[in-house]
């Protein structure tokens, strides 16, 4: 490959930039932006819509690997219910008003689903298959795909590779009207200006070093490839953002790191620890009641550390028919387990090891994000946000994200004529693409990955990473504070060669100011609620007399401010 | 290393601006070079399969790194209409196991 570096500045000072226009621009082409993407094109034809994505609309994000299983679904039962068991499942802290009205629509969201051509899994009387109360199944390999081609057939603009670092705001700062970025390919600058915008980035990955080493480093469970862009660019913006410190944390199959819900629901497995002891069970006879999500995590890893690891999934009770069914469901969504599975000499496994993945920043598992009202408005005024990058609403997986693309996108039609019109773009605005590009410096500058592998090490030692089983205390967090701090002075320079390099270099930027940002919820939250997505040593047992709360935070004259919200509608300042 | 690319079967869709596994890697990290593809760097590949099921060449494939295993066998895909054949091969390439899926209703209604 041949480096650039020398020349890249002055050809890039000398591009011109791209500037674009559009009525609703919608940044990230995952899951939600593509729903978004058609929601409005179907509802508003002769709105312009536009999608930048980082990658390639076709197959990117979260569903570029595929998925084969809906799992917010109401199979005979209510919003309420669902409500219910995601409030319970989060120890309390929740967003009842968010959740509910993705509940409302979910079951709308499937048929959509399969109105975009993704084979359902039907019983014997027409209705959907399903592994859990919550769950159905189907062979979404293609879901992606069958987005995209939906997308193009609707009229949406789409502008690939083409990833966002920042927002832009009218000249007197009263609301957002655009984005900048740069097109990876030909380093041509991007700005786009639009009367609404929507962010559907998804959330952060790479924050921690990933449970696999060396070569195996990206097989991470959560897409490597999201960065946490929204969440970072809308906190530059001065957005209000919530619940950092509810790591989301996945219990998946070791090496391979595949979803183990295709192994469990439904089937006729076991998880037992290496002493054939089904834990979970006596852990639920403990405590008279069935574990939350967290909590079948936290007994794992307890095992472990009480010397009766590794734990697994006994899956020797499979029958050949289901062994298969195995199979066809994970190369939907997960193909190289099969590698496993199969293993040398097409003999099958007989139990597949378990343990936790890396922490993620995420809104669709977990509820770290934006804090949205019930509308899917940010705090900034003309910034919506829906799917993994909106914060408050945990288990809204798949269709909960088109959920939220709906409804951002009804209440931007609704209050079409309200939106700040952007007067055009300013000179001022260039500035932004400016600082995109700063950090490529020829001299004596670091190697996104050594950066990378920096923040890695700080966050995995001293913030809770997989190996401290998921503990911090406040003087670890102290240090880690202190040891982000200087790494992200040093990042104002760093190695780019070319485009890919520097959109890994804004990455890297953006997960280092997501990490500080991390870190000062979880110093706020002074108790262990979610037990291994926040495991606080000093602080090991529920508070509920000081925090149950939500906690926020928001950039403030260059600082991370952290607050505490009330947990009920109108959500006060405490 | 994950992803595999067969040289020999590799055109790099010399047809096109981009080859095609190129233009969809969601990371961003294959690249094109004298007529064929590379892996930019293979640490970086996710294991999404995008570039395997996509590959109208049939020229990528996936096997586990040497870390995770000592087996080399590789695990492959080619899209049909509305399915998708996976194939489990040797060494040599000769097939272990084949899955065939369907992958999309094509109806009135999506088509």
């Amino acid at each position: 490959m041949t480096f650039l570096r020398h020349v890249i500045f002055t050809e890039i000072l000398l591009k011109k930039t791209r500037y674009i226009k559009t009525d609703i621009l919608i940044i990230g082409g995952g899951a939600a932006g593509c729903m978004a993407a058609i929601f409005a094109k179907k509802k508003a034809p002769h709105l312009d819509v536009m999608i930048l994505e980082k990658a390639h609309v076709r197959r990117s994000g979260c569903l570029a690997k595929g998925l084969n299983a809906v799992n917010a679904c109401l199979v005979d039962s209510t919003p309420d219910e669902y409500l219910k068991y995601v409030k319970n499942d989060n120890f309390d802290i929740v967003r009842s008003d968010l959740i509910l009205s993705i509940g409302e629509r979910l079951n709308r969201m499937i048929k959509l689903i399969e109105d975009l051509g993704v084979p359902m899994h039907k019983n014997d009387c027409g209705g959907y298959e399903n592994r859990s109360p919550r769950s159905i199944l189907m062979d979404g390999e293609y879901l992606k795909p069958l987005l995209f081609e939906a997308v193009m057939s609707c009229g949406v603009k789409v502008y690939n590779r083409t990833p966002v670092y920042r927002l832009l705001k009218s000249r007197g700062g009263e609301a957002v009207t655009g984005a900048a970025g740069f097109n990876v390919r030909t380093l041509e600058p991007v700005l786009a200006e639009a009367r609404a915008v929507l962010i559907c980035t998804g959330g952060a990955s790479g924050i921690y070093h990933p449970s696999n080493a060396g070569l195996e480093r990206t097989k991470t469970w959560y897409c490597p490839y999201n960065a946490g862009a929204g969440l970072a660019m809308g906190l530059r913006a001065g957005a209000e953002m919530t619940s950092f410190e509810m790591r989301f944390v996945a219990l998946r199959t070791k090496d391979v790191v595949a979803p183990t819900g295709t192994l469990v629901l439904g089937r006729n497995v076991r998880q037992c620890n290496s002493k054939g002891e089904v834990f979970l069970e006596k852990a639920k006879k403990e405590m008279g009641r069935n574990l939350n999500t967290s909590e079948r995590l936290f007994y794992t890893v307890k095992e472990q550390k009480n010397g009766k690891g590794p734990c697994y999934i006994d899956i020797s009770r499979l029958g050949s028919e289901e062994y298969t069914s195995l199979i066809k469901s994970y190369l939907n969504m997960s193909p190289s387990i099969i590698l496993e599975l199969l293993g040398e000499h097409n003999n099958k496994r007989t139990s597949i090891e378990i343990c936790g993945s890396e922490p993620y920043i995420n809104g669709g598992h977990g509820m770290a994000g934006f804090w949205i009202d019930t509308k899917r408005r940010t705090t900034l005024k003309g910034l919506y946000a829906a799917g993994d990058v909106a914060g408050g609403a945990p288990k809204k997986y798949l269709s909960g994200c088109f959920a939220e693309a709906e409804i951002a996108i009804d209440d931007i039609l609704g209050r079409w004529n309200d939106l700040f019109l952007p007067a055009g773009l300013e000179i001022e605005h260039s500035s932004e693409i400016e600082t995109l590009f700063t950090p490529i410096c020829p001299e004596k500058a670091n190697s996104f990955s050594e950066v990378e592998e920096r923040l890695h090490k700080i966050m995995e030692e001293y913030a809770g990473g997989c190996t401290q089983n998921y503990e911090t205390d406040h003087d670890k967090l102290i240090l880690a504070k202190k040891y982000l701090n200087v790494l992200s002075e040093k990042t104002n320079h760093m190695k780019a060669g070319d485009g890919h390099e520097l959109m890994r270099v804004q990455d890297t930027i953006d997960r280092i100011l997501l990490a500080r940002t991390l870190l000062e919820h979880m110093d706020m939250r002074k108790e262990t609620r979610w037990p291994c997505y926040h495991t606080r040593l000093d602080y090991p047992e529920r508070d509920d007399g000081s925090f149950r709360v939500f906690i926020n935070s928001r950039i403030i004259d260059n600082k991370i401010s952290v607050f505490k919200r009330r947990l009920n509608d109108p959500y006060e300042l405490i | 290393m994950t992803v595999r690319i067969d040289l020999t079967l590799c055109n790099g869709c010399t047809d096109r601006l981009e080859s095609i596994c190129e233009e969809i890697c969601p990371g961003d990290l294959l690249y094109r070079k004298d007529g064929k593809v590379f892996l930019r760097e293979p640490s970086d590949c996710w294991d999404c399969f995008a570039c395997v099921k996509e590959c109208p060449s049939k020229a990528l494939s996936i096997e586990l790194p040497f870390q995770i295993s000592e087996s080399r066998q590789r695990l492959t895909a080619c899209m049909k209409e509305n399915s998708i054949l996976w194939r489990l091969v040797d060494q040599e390439g000769k097939d272990l196991a084949k899955y065939l899926l369907k992958n999309r209703v094509i109806s009135k209604n999506n088509k």
